[in-house]
């Protein structure tokens, strides 16, 4: 490329070459490998600049968003993977606990803000990306953002239908999203299974049926649950809380 | 190949999503903050590296519409691995011959995209360093003229003829693709 310099590269990129130079420019460049990497490269380097030399008032709200997380690097013992920090308080891999957090200032009738503050809690065993799935699902559960849990556990339940964990929770979070007839096919499902949360869901059916005054349904589902289930103290509460 | 559903990751990068980006800190600092520590480093290097990985891949979604086709965690993970190993070699410390993907089952699908971003990323940063290396005048003239001002106007603002401004130009990015030329050998 040596008959040809950066300037006369920028003035054939740019359009200022005369017609007949042009067309000699176009047939050493199809001969001249290097002369072809510096017309690509003089149009990476505009392309580069022309983006990122404008202002970007989203990266400046990331570059905040991003100071304010720092701290993470600097806690002692507090970052710590999900597996590692299951596997070190030794909870087994069987435990897929939701952990029900209720308020006993009952006697008004908004049975959903006293019993139905609901956490979601998942145990990762197996670090895989179905794992990861869950957690987010879990991170995005307990700050109440419903809808974006939705979308994880239905890419979890495509790949593993029958996880009651996830049913149980997709149940909860539709429900609360006001998709309530997807939401109660899912409850019911867990209630039709045998695991952990069986009987967490009934008392969920009947917590929506209280919240939504139809007070005989309610007592029908909470009828289902048996006194030895783990469901049952707060199942008594709100029958109480009903009659 | 189709779009994986932790594209997400990256359309929440586009949006600053602040639980998101809560959830990549919660999810993957942990395992950063290890890697470079192990490997030379220390807490803050983790940080910077965990903070400019994530930059990197925002650009990338933004200016080369960057789409997922594997999980996200190797993708991230190997970005912040391989932007180490690169300081590392930069700080003329003997770099660590350990295998990057080491700890992880990683596809070639993720380590081909994330080798894809570190690289274009450091080139693009190379070239705004050599920007600014320029004077004080070429880069008023190429920022403005490059980020889409009329030509005409640029003169006007700047007190000079149209073809004054249209040889400076040209002489400006002449000597910054020198620049750039000179960095590459």
């Amino acid at each position: 490329m040596a008959a040809y310099n950066q300037e006369d590269i920028i003035r054939y990129v740019e359009g200022d070459m005369p017609p007949e130079e042009r067309l000699q420019f176009e047939a050493i460049l199809r001969e001249d490998a290097a002369l072809a990497e510096s017309v690509q490269q003089y149009r990476e380097v505009t392309a580069v600049l022309s983006a990122r030399l404008q202002p970007d008032p989203g990266l400046q709200q990331l570059k905040a968003t991003l100071e304010t997380q720092r701290s993470h690097f600097h806690q002692k013992g507090k970052v710590v993977a999900f597996k590692k920090y299951f596997a070190t308080i030794g909870v087994a891999a069987a435990v897929m606990a939701g952990i029900f957090l209720f308020r006993f200032y009952s006697r008004d009738t908004n049975y959903m803000a006293n019993y139905g503050n609901i956490e979601m809690q998942v145990a990762a065993e197996r670090g895989n990306n179905e794992d990861t799935l869950l957690q987010s699902a879990a991170l995005y559960f307990n700050e109440k953002a419903y809808t974006k849990v939705i979308p994880l556990l239905d890419t979890y339940l495509s790949k593993d239908s029958s996880s009651q964990t996830a049913l149980y929770y997709r149940g909860i979070a539709a429900t609360q999203t006001g998709a309530v007839e997807a939401g109660m096919t899912d409850l019911v499902k867990v209630y039709q299974g045998e695991s952990v949360f069986k009987y967490d869901a009934v008392f969920y059916i009947a917590l929506y049926h209280a919240q939504t005054g139809n007070k005989k349904e309610a007592l029908i589902w909470l009828k289902k649950i048996p006194a030895d289930a783990s469901a049952a103290a707060k199942a008594a509460s709100l029958e109480k809380d009903l009659k | 190949m189709s779009i994986h559903p932790d594209q997400r990751y990256l359309e929440g990068l586009l949006q600053n999503d602040t639980l998101l980006v809560q959830e990549i800190y919660q999810r993957f600092a942990g395992k950063i903050k290890h890697h470079i520590l192990q490997h030379q480093g220390t807490e803050d290097d983790a940080a910077d590296i965990f903070q400019e990985s994530i930059i990197d891949i925002y650009h990338q979604a933004k200016y080369k519409e960057l789409q997922l086709t594997c999980p996200f965690e190797p993708f991230f993970l190997l970005i912040c691995k391989r932007k180490w190993l690169n300081e590392l070699k930069k700080r003329s410390r003997q770099p660590v011959t350990k295998r990057l993907d080491d700890l992880y089952e990683v596809g070639e699908d993720a380590f081909a995209a994330a080798e894809q971003v570190v690289k274009e990323e450091a080139q693009a940063n190379m070239y705004l360093a050599q920007f600014e290396r320029l004077g004080e005048k070429c880069r008023e003239i190429l920022r403005l003229s490059l980020t889409g001002e009329a030509q005409e106007k640029i003169a006007a603002a700047m007190g000079v003829t149209y073809g004054y401004l249209r040889k400076k130009k040209s002489e400006c990015m002449a000597t910054l693709l020198s620049f750039i030329q000179a960095q590459k050998i």
